[in-house]
């Protein structure tokens, strides 16, 4: 299963997608595609401790995690 | 809950006036007559209305049968005994008895000034409810990234290292990430968008991987506040 971790007000929210469903895909891409539209950015991700980040702009539907970060902005 | 159920009926035991209640209950109970109320607001201390020996309001004893002005709210949960012995739970119950439409007018303003302050409370209180659990979560996935250990230092200090591809800085929850330099460090501020209200711990996790993964794009954003000279020793972070 593919993950897609979005950092939201109220925590993290998770999206999972079965990357052998081609529905399940084509969901998580639309919410992956309107996230990045609204200035998201992506990320491979690994939440086991190990540093294994790439920034990513086309949905990878065998990844395992994605983190999703809301726009960052200079104080 | 809602304020709009205003009922009247005649408090007919004691013919001492109109009451007006507006119970937020589970259920009707609105005659006075018929229910005992028991406890305690700022200035009032009461029991039964109509069985009562002694009702303080605003510190004056009004006794059984008196007639006068009967303000009463709660803001907590409490039982209420019916006459037909039935128990109610009520969450909050305003009352008041007047002697005249003025009275009512005046009273009613009271009312609904303690009401949206209630509200504006409760709201309050939800939001800092909400707002923990957002926090809560967002410490839990930060915890999953760098482990339990570092993230009981992070608890502690809040505080955590991230190595750049070309420094390192240190990411503070709430405050300015400091880059560190050679012999400064250097006060950025860059976040996450205001508008997203995302917890503290978010903005440490998105400041962790873009700075470990996109350190020229966060440089780019950020604003250089200030710079003090490199302690001796930095401060206790988790990861360092």
């Amino acid at each position: 299963m593919g993950e897609m971790i979005i950092l939201t007000h109220e925590g993290d929210t998770n999206i999972m997608w079965d990357p052998d469903s081609d529905k399940s895909i084509i969901n998580a891409k639309k919410k992956f595609k309107d996230l990045l539209g609204k200035g998201y950015k992506a990320f491979r991700v690994s939440t086991k401790g190990k540093k294994q980040g790439s920034f990513v702009l086309d949905f990878p539907p065998h990844a395992a995690e994605l983190l999703l970060i809301p726009p960052m902005v200079g104080g | 809950m809602s304020y709009s159920s205003w009922t009247s009926a005649t408090a007919s035991t004691a013919d001492v006036g109109t009451y007006y209640g507006c119970d937020l209950a589970t259920s009707d109970c609105t005659t006075t007559s018929n229910v005992h109320y028991y406890g305690a607001t700022s200035n009032t201390v009461y029991t039964d209305v109509t069985d009562c020996a002694y009702v303080y309001f605003d510190g004056i004893e009004i006794k059984p049968w008196d007639t006068g002005i009967w303000w009463s709210h709660l803001d907590m949960s409490f039982n209420a005994q019916h006459y037909n012995e039935m128990q109610m739970k009520i969450k909050a119950a305003w009352g008041l008895w007047c002697r005249n439409e003025d009275h009512l007018n005046s009273m009613q303003k009271k009312i609904e000034r303690e009401w949206s302050r209630y509200l504006n409370n409760e709201k309050a209180r939800e939001r800092r409810l909400a707002q923990n659990a957002a926090e809560d979560k967002a410490q839990r996935l930060l915890g999953l990234m760098i482990g339990k250990k570092e993230l009981e230092v992070y608890k502690r200090t809040g505080r955590i290292f991230v190595k750049g591809e070309n420094n390192t800085y240190i990411v503070r929850k709430g405050s300015f990430t400091q880059k560190i330099e050679d012999n400064k460090i250097v006060d950025l501020c860059v976040h996450i968008n205001s508008q997203y209200k995302c917890p503290k711990t978010d903005n440490v996790i998105a400041l962790k991987v873009l700075l470990e993964n996109d350190e020229k794009h966060v440089l780019k954003l950020a604003n250089r506040i200030g710079s003090s000279s490199l302690p001796k020793e930095l401060p206790l972070a988790a990861c360092m």
